[in-house]
């Protein structure tokens, strides 16, 4: 395919961004033992930005043109796909790109947190980063469901990574078995998919289905499809692993996923029901969202409800993750261009904030060997910087302009608004609030050691929480103890290695100069009209060069309004004032009520994962449901 | 034989679920992953089977060959092996870890993510 852009070889960029961090990984693999442990850090950081640079490439490069790479030139024949491609768009390119700015933070983070990092954690890393690119750049089906595995297996590693204490442990086994399930409903998607086209090409399987009415087999196999991505994504009630996942795994490993693993669950749906089910006779884009706008606003709600009554920092950062991704559910499933377009900011902004905040809690892990909200209480003396990072990041939560996520905040409010769903305002609205004020509640807590601390008496949002002394044991103990994970006792509190504190700030840096940059919401609305146009999808494949129609002309961008800044401003004081409330000592009645009526949503999230192999089970019957009723 | 293959398929996946819904032991627990995990490639096998097809190897073939089975679906039950005794393997190896540290392998007994 020639690329747009004539000083660019685009033909040997694209599959380049795979293969560098890919072969990387392999040498690393081999090779580390003979590396001194410098070295091995700074190839995986070289490696990490030499890959960001690449997908920026391709981003700038496939923009209002998707770009196709056939493997081997094995390009169709009279119609008919006969090899393997890659589609690059602007959207998937930048998913690709966030992948690489977090990884490149991750390791850089990683130059002091582990004490004896011996190769292994850089090379899964670096599998994780081709894996994931891969997953965006993919044309093919079955390519979708490798890269969807293979990120899958390293993130199981990596989260166990800390093997030496249980947490991570029990972390790993729920996270691997629930979506080891997930991995086989998609192969089973795949498998009745190419029973009735024929085909793992996405283009050509649209194609064969477009203007078809959806029988069963259609119906199952799109059940089997969604509800294997949705487990990745976190959905309600596929979502009971995260909090176990995210909250055991390593700081620069909690980055990935929250960051950009879960989003690629999302990423993949979406990215299915455009080129794939979209074109299904009977019109059944606005039942389709109904079921996507449902799921997400429960996903958005459960994720906040539970991030309030959290004191420990790394689950509820995964339950903030959680809310997030409803919210994006509900951007992407408002199935226009719009929609998919705030999303896509939203992802950038909140994935980079949240990466800040977790790096933040690393921080503090780091060097107070705790992250418990309450156990911290005013010990955030001497980590001012970090505190003012954590404040930072949970403001800009709750879309705190100029930074990008209020950019995708207002494309997102004005596109419900034009679906006729003005009230989805007030549903994102107080999910963000309720996240960003959990946010700011820990930091009250810790760096101005106001409301209950570790005291007899009832704590904010968590009295008697039997599970709170096993969830933050772990990691105590991994702090001082043996494990992989930050041997070195914190012997200098005061001197904090700069290699933990910039790359949070400059991760808050780039959300803000993006936020700053004008025509980024029309970037992102062309991108995301590019994405969801299946017929232009399908000629670019299928017909070798697609005749696309310039998106961003059709795409009409609603400027910035001093009444969005002010709403933006409105849910920063709302979490603000949350916070403060939640802190108040004169408020303990009102908390203990809400912790007692919130009691059994916290018993459900059991650990056991029984309980949350039956939650997926009892998932895709209902996704099952939903989707004939959504496509037939 | 086709629906007797469909059949085996949701009986292996579903008697696969069933086990690690109800396993008091974690490798039981892996093993069931593996059941449900088999369930995949027979489907796969099953979908990209012609009666009286021969195998997809195009050399010396005789004279009329007939048709063959469909090498792309076993191309794709052989990936799938490999990712299942990855995971297995993974697995396992974290069985091994919980043992070692939590002394069970009930998967009750594990109390260190609950809510």
């Amino acid at each position: 395919m020639t690329g747009v852009n004539p000083f660019i070889s685009t033909s040997a960029v694209i599959p380049a961004s795979v293969v560098v961090p890919l072969a990387a990984a392999a040498l690393m693999a081999g090779f580390s033992r003979f590396l001194p442990r410098r070295a091995r850090d700074l190839i995986a950081i070289a490696v990490a930005l030499a890959t960001t640079t690449l997908t920026l490439i391709l981003m700038a490069a496939s923009a209002g043109h998707p770009m196709i790479y056939w493997f081997s030139g094995w390009r169709p024949a009279g119609g008919m796909v006969i090899g393997i491609d890659y589609a690059v768009g602007p959207l998937g390119a930048g998913m690709a790109s966030l992948a690489g700015v977090l990884a490149s933070a991750a390791l850089v983070y990683c130059w002091r947190y582990f004490d004896s990092a011996r190769g292994r954690h850089h090379t899964l890393v670096l599998i994780f980063l081709a894996a994931s690119v891969d997953f965006c750049l993919t044309g093919d089906l079955f390519n979708l469901f490798v890269a969807f595995e293979l990120v899958a297996v390293t993130a199981f590693a990596l989260t166990a990574y800390n093997a030496g204490h249980p947490a991570p442990l029990q972390g790993a086994i729920n996270f691997a078995v629930t979506n080891s399930l997930g991995g086989m409903c998609v192969l089973m998607g795949v498998g009745f998919l190419y029973a009735r086209t024929g085909t793992l090409n996405l283009a050509q399987i649209g194609q064969a289905l477009a203007g078809h009415h959806a029988d069963g087999l259609v119906v199952v196999a799109f059940a089997l499809l969604a509800g294997g991505f949705l487990v990745k994504a976190a959905v309600v009630p596929f979502h009971f692993w995260l909090p176990d996942a995210y909250g055991s795994a390593p700081i620069p490993v909690c980055v990935l996923f929250a960051g950009v693993m879960s989003e690629l669950g999302l990423f993949a749906v979406i990215r299915i029901w455009d080129t794939v089910f979209s074109g299904l006779a009977g019109g059944p884009g606005p039942r389709m969202r109904a079921v996507l706008l449902g799921l997400g606003i429960l996903t958005a709600l459960v994720g906040a409800v539970m991030a309030l009554a959290q004191v420990h920092l790394k689950r509820m950062l995964a339950f903030v993750t959680m809310s997030h991704l409803g919210i994006y559910l509900i951007g992407a499933g408002l199935l226009t261009p719009l929609g998919l377009a705030g999303a896509s900011l939203l992802v950038i902004g909140d994935g980079l904030a949240k990466s800040a905040l977790f790096l933040g809690v690393g921080v503090v892990q780091h060097q107070r060997a705790s992250v418990s909200e309450t156990k911290l209480r005013g010990r955030g003396r001497g980590l001012a910087v970090t505190g003012v990072t954590i404040t930072l990041g949970a403001l800009v939560l709750a879309d705190l302009p100029p930074y990008v996520s209020a950019a995708g905040h207002g494309l997102l409010v004005d596109a419900a608004d034009r679906a006729g769903l003005p009230w989805l305002e007030i549903v994102i609205a107080l999910c963000v609030v309720s996240s960003s004020a959990a946010v700011l509640r820990a930091a009250g807590r810790i760096w101005l050691g106001w409301g209950p601390g570790e005291s007899p008496g009832p704590q904010a949002g968590t009295a008697d929480d039997p599970g709170e002394e096993s969830q933050d044991e772990p990691d105590t103990a991994g702090t001082n103890g043996g494990g992989q994970e930050t041997r070195e006792p914190p012997s200098r509190p005061e001197r904090i290695p700069l290699t933990m504190v910039l790359p949070p700030l400059a991760l808050l840096a780039i959300g803000l100069g993006l936020g700053l940059t004008s025509g980024v919401e029309e970037h992102a609305a062309a991108a995301a009209a590019a994405f969801s146009d299946r017929t232009a999808y399908a000629a670019a494949v299928l017909g070798g060069h697609g005749a696309s129609v310039p998106a961003a002309d059709r795409i009409a961008v609603p400027p910035t309004s001093a009444g969005r800044v002010l709403t933006d401003l409105g849910q920063v004081l709302a979490a603000l004032l949350v916070a403060a409330i939640a802190l108040d000592r004169r408020a303990a009645r009102l908390r203990r009520a809400l912790a007692a009526a919130t009691g059994w949503l916290r018993r459900l999230h059991s650990g056991l994962v029984g309980d949350q192999v039956t939650w997926l089970a009892a998932g895709l019957a209902l996704l099952a449901a939903l989707g004939a009723a959504a496509l037939h | 034989m086709s629906v007797l293959a469909y059949g085996v398929v949701a009986w292996l996946f579903l008697i696969g679920l069933y086990g690690v819904v109800t396993s008091r032991n974690l490798v039981h627990m892996v093993v069931c992953v593996s059941v449900a995990q088999s369930a995949t490639d027979v489907l796969l096998l099953e979908i990209g089977y012609r009666t009286g097809g021969h195998a997809p190897v195009f050399v010396s073939l005789p004279a009329h060959p007939g048709p063959a089975v469909d090498a792309v679906m076993q191309a794709l039950a052989l990936t799938d092996v490999v990712v299942g005794a990855t995971v297995t393997a993974l697995l396992l190896a974290l069985v091994v870890q919980v043992h070692k540290r939590a002394g069970t392998l009930d998967p009750d007994a594990l109390r260190a993510t609950r809510e």
